[in-house]
């Protein structure tokens, strides 16, 4: 018999076969955190695809999230995404001027990929995971 | 937790000189010189084989020297690193090597005595910097740059030439990924450090099938490896907005409080109009109008929007998922 360590939630039974049951199930893998670091990149003013590299050093693919924040904007952002400035119901959002485009991962490199519409120059802190392998 | 305790362990790893550059390197005397003599100092030390993983997180950093001397004179320093993936050692003179932009003020009153153990002042953000480097990698060497700033006389601390038993020792504690050097057996509740295999910390984790515990260090053969965070689940929450796109309107915005004090890791899915649940930010279109949501992080709340461009005249209604982790992005 397979030897299993398992931590079910509060009000579920240790015998449940139902995986949602349990905290922690050994027959099931957990997302671990294998790298995460935070990265802070100057965007050049009215510039868009900016590309950032860090070498993850894992020789595999990992699977990435990523969120972004502006050093004077309270706030964070992810890819896919400008960073919501002003929101109104007739309106719509606009932005700050920064979008991060992407995000993407090859066996050596972390991409981050941003555009800066604004006249400024920009200092955006990238938080970065790297959970598991992709491939 | 992690640590790692190292020690200056050969004679072209410690050192000091005039920080203009003027003059020679004195690498192998028996002291180096903390402050200012005949001008202000730049005293540096090597550490080889540097066992921290990179993308640890810091908790703790300090120099441990050993001072010969005596004197009650104020030293004042500043504390920086030398910005290298793999410092070499000080066989050629250092001093022009590019130091950390992180430093840290090092102030102490010079102690009496001999071989008098004095720990600096903690630079947990030089540390951070160095091994936060993309070269950075776990058995590279690192060097730390001690440098007067506003001494009026200098003191005396060991040099490996003069004792290796007391040359400076550097002092770490880290928390995130570590190399595990521990033995624990699969599927086991219990940390078990080895008595075989001298470990620093000790480790639980559990091996996938066919995978050996014992063996491996890849985190890609482990279930769960205490050596590696975990996101923390905190909460699930549904957030639906919706609008009128008839009256005129085309977004709508909702929120989350989640009061934790700080940005935590968070995923949200949308169903627009009660379809699939889409990661989010999310994007579609349908034949004549396109829709769209995404949703921002503040200390205290999750933001959603959801918005329409196109023709309209129908409401509109989004619903989002958010997924709460007491992970904290650490962001400032």
């Amino acid at each position: 018999m397979q030897q299993v360590v398992k931590v079910a939630k509060i009000g579920k039974r240790g015998d449940s076969s139902n995986p949602n049951d349990y905290i922690f199930h050994s027959s099931y893998n957990t997302f671990k955190i294998i790298r995460e670091n935070t990265v802070t990149v100057t965007l050049a003013a009215s510039t868009n695809n900016q590309t950032f590299q860090v070498s993850h050093g894992l020789g595999f693919i990992p699977l990435p999230a990523a969120f972004a924040k502006e050093s004077t904007v309270a706030q964070v952002f992810l890819p896919n995404t400008v960073n919501v400035n002003l929101w109104g119901a007739g309106l719509g959002w606009t932005s700050t001027g920064v979008k991060f485009n992407y995000i993407a991962t090859d066996a050596t490199y972390i991409s981050f990929n941003f555009d800066n519409s604004s006249a400024s120059a920009k200092t955006v802190s990238i938080r970065y995971f790297l959970l598991e392998q992709v491939n | 937790m992690g640590s790692f305790n190292g020690q200056v362990a050969a004679g072209n790893d410690d050192g000091y000189g005039l920080l203009d550059g003027s003059g020679s390197w004195q690498g192998t005397l028996n002291t180096i010189l903390l402050g200012k003599s005949g001008g202000a100092l730049v005293s540096m030390f090597r550490f080889q084989n540097v066992t921290i993983a990179p993308g640890v997180t810091i908790l703790t950093a300090k120099l441990t020297l050993y001072f010969s001397g005596g004197g009650s004179n104020n030293i004042t320093c500043k504390i920086y690193g030398l910005a290298e993936d793999n410092a070499s050692d000080f066989s050629s003179d250092p001093r022009s090597r590019t130091k950390t932009t992180a430093n840290v003020n090092w102030s102490f009153t010079e102690p009496g005595g001999i071989n008098y153990e004095f720990d600096t002042a903690d630079f947990t953000s030089v540390l951070q910097e160095i091994v936060n480097r993309g070269g950075w990698a776990s058995g590279n060497a690192l060097a730390i740059r001690i440098e007067d700033n506003g001494s009026t006389f200098a003191h005396d601390a060991n040099s490996y030439e003069v004792s290796t038993v007391h040359a400076a020792k550097l002092v770490v504690t880290y928390s995130g990924s570590s190399p595990s050097s521990s033995v624990s057996p699969s599927s086991s509740l219990s940390p078990s450090p080895s008595a075989s295999i001298p470990s620093e910390t000790p480790v639980l984790k559990v091996a996938k099938r066919g995978k050996n515990a014992l063996e491996s260090h890849d985190p890609r053969d482990f279930i769960f490896h205490s050596g590696y965070g975990t996101l923390k689940y905190y909460t699930k929450q549904l957030i639906s907005i919706s609008f009128d796109a008839n009256t005129g309107d085309i977004s709508a915005t909702g929120n989350y409080t989640h009061g934790l004090g700080y940005y935590p890791f968070c995923e949200v899915f949308v169903s627009v109009n009660g379809g699939n649940y889409e990661y989010c930010p999310f994007f579609g279109s349908g034949a004549s109008v396109a829709y769209s949501a995404t949703f921002i992080i503040t200390t205290t709340q999750i933001k959603v929007y959801g918005e329409i461009s196109g023709v309209s005249t129908d409401v509109w209604t989004f619903d989002f998922l958010v997924f709460v982790y007491k992970n904290n992005l650490q962001l400032s």
